[in-house]
C-alpha cells in the first residue's frame, strides 16, 4: 500500500466525518457537505486502481458535490411539528441526498471488500461485508419509513428518532473502515 | 437473489412508500376549514360563552382568522387549538358577550344559521353553522343547582332545588325534533315523555334530572355539536308562569376513524 493510498484513505475517512457533522450558525453550515464530498471524490479517484467500484463511488461523490451545495443554507433538522409545513420538494431533496449517500457508501463498502480480499485480510473483508449489509438495511428502513411521517400520529416520531440514532451509529462503523485500512497500510510499511 | 437485486427491490419499496404516503396525505386534507353544525341555545342575558368548533388541516396555509355573526357583529372570537389529530386539528372559537350590548338589546331572541368566516389568505365565506339560538330575555331563577356531572359515555345528571313552591307544567328540550332520537331524559327516573304534569314542588324540594346521549358512531349527528337547554315551565303559587332551564352537557368527541370518514366525505356529511 503506497503513501498515496494512505492519503486517499485519510481523505475518504475525514470526508465522511465532515458530512456527518452538521454545525450551523443560524442556517449557515460551518462544515458544508460539498467539501466532504470533494474530499471523498478526490480520495476515491486515487483508489480507482484497487477496485472498479471506487470509480462508481467517485462519480456519485462528484454528483453529490453539486447536489449538496444548496444544503449549506438549508436547516436539515425538520421537526415533527413543522414536518408537513416543509414543502414536499425539500423533503424529497433531503431524501434524494440520503439515497445517493447510501449508494455512495454501498460502492465504497464494495471497494473495501475488494481491497481486503486483495490484501488477504479475511477478517476485515468479512467485517466490511457485514457492516455493508447492515448499513444498507438500516438506511433502506430509514428511507422507507420517512414518508410515513406525513400520515402517522406524532408518537411515531420516537421510532423515527430511534432509526436516525441507529443510522448514525452504523455511519460511524462505516467511517471507521478507511482508518482501519490506513492502519493496515502503516503497519505493512513498518514491516 | 444478488446484492444488486436486493438493492433494486429496496429502491422500489422506497419509491412505493413515497407515492403511497403522499397520495394518502393528499386524500386526507380538507379543502378549507370546516365548521361543524351546532345546535346551541345560549343564555345571552347570563353572558354564556359562545363556543364554536371547526376543523382545519394541521399544516393548512388557509386558516380561520376571524368569525363574524352578522346579527351580532360585536362578538369577537378567539381561536384555540382544542384537539389535535394526525392530519387535522379541532379548533375551538370562543366569544363573550359584552354586558352593555346585552343590556341594550331590544330583541328577546336571535337565531343564527350562518356565519361569515374570514381566512388567512384574505378570502371570506358564508358558511352554515346549524342553529345558534341566543336568548336575551332576563329571567329570575326559581331553581338552584345542587350538583351536576357528566361522563364521556354521554350520561349526565343534575340535581336541583325549588326555591319556592312551584307546579311544573311542562318540560322540554331545545331543538326538540333534532334531539328526540339522540337524547333520553328522565326526571326522578321517570322519562319526561311519559311524565304526568303538573308536578308540584314545595319550597326546598329537590329533584334529579338524568340524561343519556345516544349519538350513533356513524352518521351526520356524530359531526354535530349540541348545547341544548332543558326548559322547565312552572306556575308559581300566585299563578305567574315562570320559565327556568338546565344545561345538558355534551362532551364532544371524534375519534381518528370518524374524522377520516368526515374528511373522505369532504366535510359534506350533513
Amino acid at each position: 500500500m503506497t503513501a498515496q493510498t494512505a492519503k486517499a484513505l485519510t481523505l475518504i475517512g475525514w470526508g465522511f466525518v465532515f458530512n456527518l457533522l452538521d454545525i450551523r450558525i443560524v442556517f449557515f453550515d460551518l462544515l458544508p457537505d460539498f467539501i466532504g464530498y470533494m474530499m471523498i471524490a478526490s480520495g476515491l479517484g486515487k483508489l480507482a486502481s484497487h477496485a472498479a467500484t471506487f470509480e462508481r463511488g467517485r462519480r456519485i461523490a462528484v454528483m453529490m458535490i453539486f447536489l449538496s451545495m444548496p444544503h449549506v443554507l438549508m436547516d436539515s433538522n425538520v421537526t415533527f411539528s413543522d414536518f408537513a409545513m416543509v414543502p414536499i420538494g425539500v423533503h424529497l431533496y433531503g431524501q434524494v441526498l440520503l439515497l445517493l449517500h447510501l449508494l455512495l457508501a454501498y460502492s465504497v463498502f464494495n471497494g473495501w471488500i475488494e481491497m481486503a480480499k486483495q490484501l488477504q485480510q479475511e477478517t476485515l473483508q468479512e467485517s466490511a461485508r457485514t457492516r455493508r449489509d447492515w448499513y444498507v438495511f438500516i438506511f433502506m428502513i430509514h428511507l422507507f419509513f420517512y414518508p410515513f411521517l406525513f400520515n402517522l400520529p406524532e408518537d411515531w416520531l420516537l421510532l423515527y428518532l430511534g432509526i436516525s440514532f441507529v443510522s448514525i451509529f452504523i455511519e460511524l462503523l462505516f467511517i471507521r473502515l478507511p482508518f482501519r485500512f490506513r492502519k493496515l497500510a502503516e503497519a505493512s510499511e513498518t514491516r | 437473489m444478488s446484492d444488486k437485486k436486493w438493492l433494486l427491490l429496496g429502491l422500489l419499496l422506497i419509491a412505493a412508500s413515497w407515492i403511497g404516503n403522499l397520495l394518502y396525505y393528499q386524500s386526507m386534507q380538507l379543502k378549507e376549514p370546516v365548521f361543524l353544525r351546532h345546535y346551541s341555545e345560549l343564555d345571552a342575558a347570563a353572558h354564556e360563552f359562545v363556543t364554536l368548533l371547526y376543523l382545519e388541516n394541521n399544516h393548512a396555509k388557509k386558516k380561520v382568522t376571524n368569525i363574524i355573526i352578522e346579527e351580532m357583529p360585536q362578538l369577537r372570537f378567539d381561536m384555540h387549538e382544542w384537539r389535535r389529530y394526525t392530519h387535522q386539528t379541532l379548533m375551538r372559537a370562543t366569544a363573550e358577550f359584552d354586558p352593555e350590548y346585552v343590556r341594550d338589546k331590544q330583541k328577546d331572541r336571535i337565531t343564527v344559521r350562518e356565519l361569515t368566516v374570514l381566512y388567512s389568505d384574505g378570502t371570506s365565506k358564508t358558511v352554515p353553522i346549524g342553529e345558534l339560538a341566543f336568548d336575551f330575555h332576563e329571567r329570575s331563577r326559581v331553581l338552584s343547582s345542587l350538583s351536576s356531572g357528566s361522563s364521556s359515555s354521554g350520561s349526565g345528571f343534575i340535581t336541583a332545588r325549588a326555591e319556592q313552591e312551584l307546579a311544573l307544567l311542562a318540560i322540554d328540550c331545545s331543538f326538540q325534533d333534532k334531539m328526540a332520537p339522540l337524547l333520553e331524559i328522565s326526571l326522578n327516573d321517570q322519562p319526561i315523555e311519559s311524565m304526568q304534569v303538573p308536578l308540584t314542588f314545595a319550597k326546598g324540594d329537590s329533584f334529579a334530572i338524568r340524561y343519556q346521549w345516544k349519538i350513533p358512531a356513524t352518521g351526520s349527528a356524530r359531526y354535530e355539536v349540541f348545547y341544548p337547554k332543558l326548559k322547565l315551565t312552572f306556575q308559581a303559587q300566585d299563578g305567574e308562569i315562570i320559565y327556568d332551564y338546565m344545561i345538558l352537557n355534551y362532551n364532544y368527541y371524534l375519534n381518528e376513524k370518524q374524522l377520516r370518514a368526515f374528511v373522505r366525505a369532504g366535510g359534506e356529511v350533513y
